[in-house]
C-alpha cells in the first residue's frame, strides 16, 4: 500500500517533467485519489486513429507495481483487441506478461503501439478481427476511421 | 467493585478504581475477571473467524461482480466481514464464537452488567467502522495533499489541468471572507481555511509519523492491559467493556506483567529519544526517506531521475531505450545516485539477478515471489540466486 503510493508518487512527478517531451500523452492523476489516473493519447499517424484522441482510464492495485494497473478505453475505438462495449483492452503486459518495470507513462506507449500494430488473432472486438483476419484491411482500416471521427474527434469541433 | 477479592488474581488497582460499597453484599455471586491469557486466545480466535467471513465475502463478491470489482471493493469487503461477524456475535447480545471458546463473557459498568446494546453497537463502529473510515480519509487527504504540492510546483504544462484543482480549493479562502463584511469571523474562517490546506499539503509527508504515533497508542493500551487485565484493544477500552471468566474455576492463570513492564521500558526509551531529537520536521523528512539524507533532500528538489538508467549495467534495455535519452537531457542523468527501476527511488541494498540486473533487495524480493522471473530481462530467477551486493559502492 504505502509502497504503491510511494512509486505512484515518483510517477506522477516523472509525469510531470516529461510532459513536454512527449506529446502524444497527457497522464493526469484524480485529484482526490491516486489510485486513479487518465490518459489522453493522440492516435499514431498513418493508422486509421491518426487525428483522434482516446480517453484511457487507469485503475491502479493496491499491490502496484506488483500487479498491473487496469486500463480500458473510454473512448470508442474500433479495434481488434479493445472491448469495443466496454473499452476492456487485450495487452499482455497488462495480463500475464506485466513486469513492474514498466510505468503508467510506458503502458500508454504500449497501448500506442498496439494501435499501430493490432493483433487479430486475439480479438476482443470480433468483427474487427475477422475483418482483417479475412484480408479485408480497407474494410478496416474505414470503420475504424469512422469511429475514430464519430468518437475521437467530435470533441475537438 | 467486588469480584476483584474473588477472583483472586484481580488486580488491586480495580478495587481502587471502582469502589462500589453498595455492591458489598452481592460479592459471592460475582464471575472472576477474565484473565489475560484467555482474552488474547479470544481475541485471535475472533480475528481468525472474523477473515473467515471477510474470506467468504470476497469470493461471494467474485463470483457475483468479477475479480476486477473484489478488487477494487476489498477494503469495504473486508469491513462488512468484520461488520456482519460482529454484529452476529456481539450485536445479538451474544458471546462471539473467540468468547465461547475461553468461557469468558463480556460485562459494562460499575455493576458488572451484560454491555447494553447501544454500547455495543458503539463497540462494534470503534472496530470495524471507525479504522476503514479513518484510513479512507487519510488517503484521500495525502493525495489531494500530493497534488496540490504538485500543481504549486509544477510549471508551465502542468498548470491547464492542475491549476483547476488548486484554484478550486484555494478559492474558498478569498470567497469566504469576501462573502461576509470584513468581521473577525471571516477572517478566522479565512485564517481556518488556509490551515486547512497546510495540513492538506503536509498531510503525506505528516503520514509515516502519524502512523508511528498510532502505533505507539496501541502500544500503550498493551501495556495498560499487560498491568491491569481490563481491555485489549482499543476499541474496547473506549466502549467501556470488561470480560469476566465464566467457566469452571481452575488453576492459577499467568499474569503478564512482566512483559507490561518491558513494554513500558521501551516506550520510555522511545518518548525519551523522541524528546531528545525533538526536531519534528527533520523527522517528517527524514521518515519520507529512510536512506542518506542529503542525497533524497537534494533529489527531491530537482524531480527525481526516472528509470533504466539507473541500472547502469543493462545492455539490453530494448522497452528503457526511449526512456533515458529523454532523461539525460535534463540535470545530471546518472548522478552517482543509481535508481532502482521497480520503486523508482535510489537503490536500497542493491541486489543483482543472475542476469546481471540490479534492484533493492524488498523490490526484487517482492516481485520474485509474484513471479520468478527478471522485470527487465524476463530471465528466469530464483530467490536463492538473488545476490545482496554489499560490498560494493553502487
Ligand atoms: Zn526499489
Ligand atoms: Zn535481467
Amino acid at each position: 500500500m504505502q509502497a504503491s503510493r510511494a512509486r505512484l508518487f515518483k510517477e506522477y512527478k516523472e509525469v510531470q517533467r516529461e510532459k513536454a517531451v512527449d506529446p502524444d500523452i497527457q497522464l493526469v492523476c484524480d485529484e482526490s485519489n491516486i489510485f486513479k489516473w487518465t490518459a489522453l493519447v493522440k492516435g499514431p499517424s498513418e493508422t486509421p486513429y491518426e487525428g483522434g484522441v482516446f480517453q484511457l482510464a487507469f485503475s491502479v492495485p493496491e499491490q502496484y507495481p506488483l500487479q498491473p494497473p487496469q486500463v480500458r478505453f473510454l473512448t470508442k475505438i474500433f479495434h481488434p483487441n479493445v472491448h469495443f462495449k466496454t473499452g476492456e483492452i487485450c495487452l499482455d503486459i497488462l495480463k500475464n506478461a506485466w513486469s513492474p518495470a514498466w510505468t503508467l507513462q510506458s503502458v500508454c506507449r504500449a497501448i500506442i503501439a498496439l494501435m499501430a500494430h493490432p493483433e487479430p488473432d486475439s480479438p476482443l472486438n470480433c468483427d474487427s478481427g475477422n475483418l482483417l483476419r479475412s484480408g479485408d484491411v480497407r474494410g478496416y482500416q474505414s470503420m475504424a476511421r469512422m469511429y475514430t471521427r464519430l468518437a475521437a474527434m467530435s470533441k475537438k469541433g | 467493585m467486588g469480584w476483584g477479592h474473588l477472583g483472586r488474581h484481580g488486580s488491586d488497582s480495580d478495587d481502587g478504581t471502582e469502589a462500589g460499597p453498595s455492591t458489598a453484599a452481592t460479592e459471592p455471586r460475582r464471575f472472576p475477571l477474565a484473565a489475560q491469557p484467555e482474552m488474547m486466545r479470544a481475541a485471535e480466535k475472533d480475528d481468525q473467524y472474523a477473515s473467515f467471513v471477510y474470506e467468504a465475502c470476497r469470493d461471494a463478491f467474485r463470483h457475483l461482480f468479477g475479480t476486477r470489482v473484489a478488487v477494487a471493493y476489498q477494503n469495504e469487503t473486508k469491513l462488512l466481514g468484520q461488520m456482519l461477524y460482529y454484529v452476529l456475535t456481539t450485536g445479538s447480545g451474544q458471546q462471539t464464537l473467540g468468547e465461547e471458546y475461553c468461557d469468558i463473557t463480556q460485562v459494562a459498568g460499575t455493576y458488572g452488567l451484560p454491555p447494553t446494546p447501544a454500547r455495543r453497537a458503539l463497540f462494534i463502529v470503534y472496530q470495524t467502522a471507525i479504522p476503514y473510515i479513518a484510513e479512507r480519509i487519510s488517503s484521500r487527504i495525502a493525495s489531494r495533499g500530493i497534488v496540490l504540492a504538485d500543481s504549486e510546483s509544477a510549471e508551465g504544462f502542468g498548470e491547464n489541468v492542475h491549476r483547476s484543482h488548486g484554484s478550486q480549493i484555494t478559492g474558498t479562502g478569498p470567497l469566504s471572507s469576501s462573502g461576509q463584511s470584513v468581521t473577525t469571523l471571516s477572517r478566522l474562517k479565512g485564517r481556518l481555511s488556509a490551515f486547512w490546506l497546510h495540513f492538506v499539503q503536509r498531510w503525506p509527508t505528516m503520514l509515516p509519523f502519524v502512523r508511528e504515533l498510532l502505533q505507539l497508542a496501541i502500544r500503550a493500551n498493551l501495556m495498560l492491559f499487560y498491568f491491569e487485565g481490563l481491555y485489549y484493544h482499543i476499541s474496547k477500552r473506549a466502549a467501556g467493556i470488561r470480560y469476566v471468566f465464566i467457566g469452571k474455576a481452575s488453576n492459577q492463570r499467568p499474569r503478564y506483567q512482566i512483559l507490561g513492564v518491558f513494554l513500558l521500558i521501551q516506550l520510555c526509551i522511545i518518548a525519551a529519544e523522541g524528546l531528545r531529537r525533538r526536531n519534528f520536521t527533520s523527522i517528517a523528512g527524514s521518515v519520507h526517506q529512510a536512506s542518506f539524507a542529503s542525497h533524497d533532500r537534494s533529489a527531491e528538489h530537482y524531480l527525481p531521475v526516472l528509470n533504466e538508467e539507473g541500472t547502469l549495467a543493462t545492455p539490453d534495455v530494448d522497452k528503457g531505450s526511449w526512456v533515458s535519452d529523454s532523461s539525460s537531457s535534463e540535470h545530471h542523468a546518472a548522478s552517482g545516485v543509481s535508481k532502482c527501476t521497480l520503486c523508482l527511488s535510489d537503490r536500497q541494498y542493491p541486489t543483482a539477478t543472475s542476469c546481471g540486473h540490479v534492484f533493492c533487495w524488498n523490490c526484487i524480493t517482492e516481485w520474485c515471489n509474484e513471479k520468478p522471473e527478471c522485470p527487465l530481462c524476463r530471465t528466469p530467477i530464483t530467490h536463492s540466486s538473488l545476490v545482496c551486493v554489499y560490498h560494493s559502492d553502487f
